[in-house]
């Protein structure tokens, strides 16, 4: 569980699945890994800075709850409050989001890119569904008939979601999540499916033991971690947050798509 | 999870509707789809093009110059951590 979890391990276990496929992050996954597996803090930290995306929205959660100099970004509270979410994003300041997502963002959102500034104006936290939903450049392809639904794919795996085991086997669990789905105009968050995810690499994992019933939080195909009602609440609270931006972005698009037709 | 890394074209290679590509990014080889390109941009994708990627996607054709500016997005968001 989370509670005796370093903040080092706990961001690996979510930041890991993404690194494993290439997407992001050091180019040795393995170690990145194997400093998890063994607990070597040191070899996470030094790996977790090739996070890009990550690290602005850790620093200005930091920068809200660790008075330390330098704060440190993967203090626990930190590394929860960025992938799960908690009433510590309502610590961080708009003055200081707005700036610092701006400088880190802005200049790299190309016409591809979801209206970033546009989001910020509308209170988005530095949560990682804010950075799925309305940094990332998928959002911006929906509606489109031949991206959409590899765009809904990657906005679903890619989103830190909620599930509960069912079975487990061989480093694979069944679970029971509910996907996102779109209607042709906005997101949201469907019926509940069944599918199969990955706990580890031949039996070795980062996440602490897995049981059956166990409510688990998943990214891309991977067990990340077991949470309790109140994390998956806050998960569900602040991606739903940013999920309403994304959406109300979409239909502002619309309009303006309707009012130039 | 991160933003678009510049890739540069090796080669297209055989099968998944003509959407896959082996690139170059920043020396590693990596097996990517070019499907979300559009249309005309996915034809032409040739050997020492650069393509932006997210997620394992080719999302926009750039150039050498937008493919340096990318990786120094990168390395300005590095630097302003360290500070």
């Amino acid at each position: 569980m989370i509670d005796d979890t370093s903040g080092p391990l706990l961001f690996a276990r979510y930041a890991f699945p993404p690194n494993h496929y290439g997407y992001c992050g050091p180019e040795d996954a393995d170690g990145f890994f194997r400093s998890g597996v063994t607990g070597d803090d040191h070899g996470l930290r030094a790996r977790a800075r090739n996070f890009d995306g990550a690290l602005p929205h850790l620093q200005l959660i930091a920068d809200a709850v660790d008075h330390s100099d330098p704060a440190d970004i993967l203090d626990r509270r930190v590394v929860e409050a960025y992938w799960l979410g908690s009433a510590v994003l309502d610590q961080v300041s708009a003055d200081s989001i707005r700036p610092t997502i701006s400088a880190a963002f802005a200049g790299r959102c190309g016409p591809l890119f979801t209206d970033l500034a546009q989001a910020l104006a509308a209170g988005a936290l530095p949560h990682h569904s804010f950075v799925v939903f309305c940094i990332y450049p998928w959002v911006s392809m929906l509606g489109d008939p031949r991206r959409t639904a590899p765009a809904m794919r990657v906005l679903d795996r890619c989103r830190i979601r909620s599930g509960v085991v069912l079975s487990i086997a061989h480093d694979q669990a069944l679970v029971e999540s509910a996907p996102l789905t779109w209607d042709e105009d906005r997101m949201t968050v469907g019926p509940v499916v069944t599918e199969s995810v990955r706990t580890g690499i031949d039996g070795v994992g980062l996440t602490a033991q897995i049981r059956v019933g166990d409510q688990v939080a998943l990214h891309w195909d991977w067990v990340c971690d077991v949470i309790n009602d109140d994390q998956r609440e806050m998960l569900d609270r602040y991606s739903g947050r940013h999920l309403a931006l994304a959406n109300s972005m979409l239909a502002k698009r619309r309009l303006a798509v309707a009012s130039h037709g | 999870m991160c933003l678009g890394i510049p890739g540069q074209v090796i080669q297209r290679l055989e099968g998944y509707g003509g959407q896959l590509a082996l690139v170059d990014v920043s020396g590693a080889q990596r097996k990517i789809n070019i499907g979300m390109l559009d249309l005309d941009q996915q034809d032409d994708l040739a050997p020492g093009d650069w393509v932006l990627i997210h997620m394992g996607f080719a999302v926009e054709r750039t150039d050498a110059a937008g493919a340096e500016q990318a990786l120094q997005g990168l390395e300005l968001m590095g630097r302003a951590r360290d500070d």
